[in-house]
């Protein structure tokens, strides 16, 4: 028993040293440093929602809004995904001093992305108050587990790639590439409620979609399209990061004969 | 088993090439029994296996086949900066490094001033870990193991990069290890240094042990087979 409390603490600080590490590398020599949190997702936000205010009906105000909350959540997804493929490559020289949780490489890059997901999440809702959006607060409640859904999803999928491109290495250019794509196959410039039925259900098929559709739906009360297919999505979520552990878990082994 | 002792049973270690099919036989069926408090020079030409027996007894990499038995908490300082951040400080790269080394989190925040100390680094502890020089790197990087207290320590040519008042840290810190009775095991092509620190010594032929026995007696027969007596 004792043992199993020291590995296990030993594991949190790991996940722990490594994501202030990761905080701490990112911004260290960067002027506007944590600002950039922020800046990027107005900027994304301001650049697409100018574009396409020339395609939709809607009222500019409420189409920011839901940009920006299918952006900071697509954002996080991409950056940490396109970030932790090749991190176990990357970080070779850390793999060569000595053994420790190797899974805390691709954890490290999600949780740091989490951070600044969350704080995304606050200047999402000061965005709101300022354009005079409303904001269904009584949802609020289900916010954490969006998250950590969203969270274990992105961070299963990191799993399984970052592992795979040890020993295949070209799977990072398959994975930056599929990143671009599947952006377009997300809801994220448009809602689900904007494409026909028959497109919709497609959409399904992408995890992601359900997953921001919970959150727009917690953050902007947003009508769910079709409640069984998204909370399909987010069991899925869920399975993604235990199948990811276990590939993980299985590739680390070599890891070292790769590298 | 004891702290500080390690077995090889019978260990293999193949490396598959990229393409499958090729395989390169790193160690082929090792057979060892490190003591608790043995000091263990390594000897042998690059590519004899040397580095590939320290990994796995670090448990760096795994066994393709047999069984590597270590007890106790291991320290390597194989490659120099390994596990250290070029960007970030010398003081910021402790937390991590102290967690390689085999320390908690609250272990490394008691003994960080200790550390900064013992590394002689004076204002540089503070600048990004690039700008270093090999010397002031492997201080940091010997300042951290040390502090961790490991049962076994694993050493190689690296250590040779220190300055003088480096070699007088070494040397102090090497008594100490005398004293304490840890296990320590060095790989160098340096044989004047493996009589000074070490009394048995191993030579590593094709990943193969040669031939394992008293340093002196090692050395003589290592150089009788490359003619530099």
């Amino acid at each position: 028993m004792l043992s199993i409390g020291i590995g296990q603490r030993r594991w949190w600080d790991f996940l722990l040293t490594m994501t202030e590490r990761e905080i701490k590398s990112k911004y260290k020599f960067s002027v506007l440093g944590l600002f950039w949190i922020v800046l990027n997702p107005i900027i994304q936000m301001l650049v697409i929602g100018f574009v396409f205010r020339f395609f939709t009906s809607i009222k500019t105000e409420i189409y920011m809004m839901y940009l920006f909350s299918g952006l900071v959540v697509w954002n996080f997804f991409s950056s940490s995904v396109t970030r932790s493929t090749p991190a176990i490559v990357n970080e070779r020289y850390l793999l060569k001093k000595a053994k420790f949780p190797r899974e805390t490489i691709v954890l490290s890059i999600v949780l740091s992305n989490l951070v600044q997901l969350a704080l995304s999440v606050v200047l999402m809702i000061l965005i709101a108050i300022f354009l005079g959006v409303k904001i269904s607060f009584a949802y609020l409640i289900f916010l954490p587990l969006s998250l950590l859904l969203i969270a274990l999803f992105t961070a299963g999928f990191a799993l399984v790639f970052s592992s795979l491109n040890v020993k295949y290495r070209d799977t990072s250019f398959v994975i930056n590439f599929l990143v671009s794509i599947w952006f377009y196959a997300t809801p994220v410039i448009y809602l689900l409620t904007m494409l026909p039925e028959w497109m919709s259900k497609w959409l399904y098929l992408n995890p992601m979609t359900g997953l921001i559709e919970f959150f727009r739906w917690i953050m902007l009360g947003l009508e769910v399209e079709n409640w069984f297919f998204m909370c399909g999505n987010l069991f899925f979520a869920l399975l993604t990061f235990v199948i990811g552990n276990y590939v993980f878990k299985r590739f680390s082994l070599d890891f070292d004969d790769w590298v | 088993m004891k702290k500080g002792e390690i077995i090889l049973d019978k260990v293999s270690k193949i490396y598959e090439s990229r393409q499958g099919g090729e395989f390169y036989v790193a160690l082929d069926n090792i057979n060892l029994k490190i003591k608790s408090g043995d000091r263990i020079g390594l000897i042998g030409c690059n590519g004899s296996g040397k580095t590939t027996l320290l990994k796995l007894i670090a448990g760096i990499a795994k066994a393709s086949r047999g069984e590597v038995r270590v007890e106790g908490k291991v320290n390597s300082l194989l490659e120099i900066g390994a596990g250290f951040h070029p960007d970030l400080s010398g003081i910021d790269n402790i937390m991590l490094n102290g967690l390689l080394a085999g320390m908690s989190r609250n272990e490394v925040l008691e003994l960080k001033n200790k550390i900064v100390e013992f590394s002689d680094l004076g204002e540089h502890i503070g600048m990004p870990f690039y700008t270093y020089s090999s010397g002031m790197k492997l201080k940091l990087a010997f300042s951290v193991a040390v502090a961790a207290d490991p049962d076994i320590l694993i050493f190689d040519e690296v250590v040779s990069m220190g300055d003088e008042k480096f070699i007088k840290m070494f040397k102090d810190y090497f008594s100490e290890v005398l004293r304490q009775r840890k296990t320590v095991l060095f790989a160098t092509h340096v044989l004047e240094v493996l009589s000074l620190y070490c009394d048995k010594t191993i030579w590593m032929d094709k990943g193969r042990v040669r031939l394992m026995g008293k340093t002196d007696e090692v050395i003589k027969q290592y150089r009788k087979e490359y003619g530099n007596e």
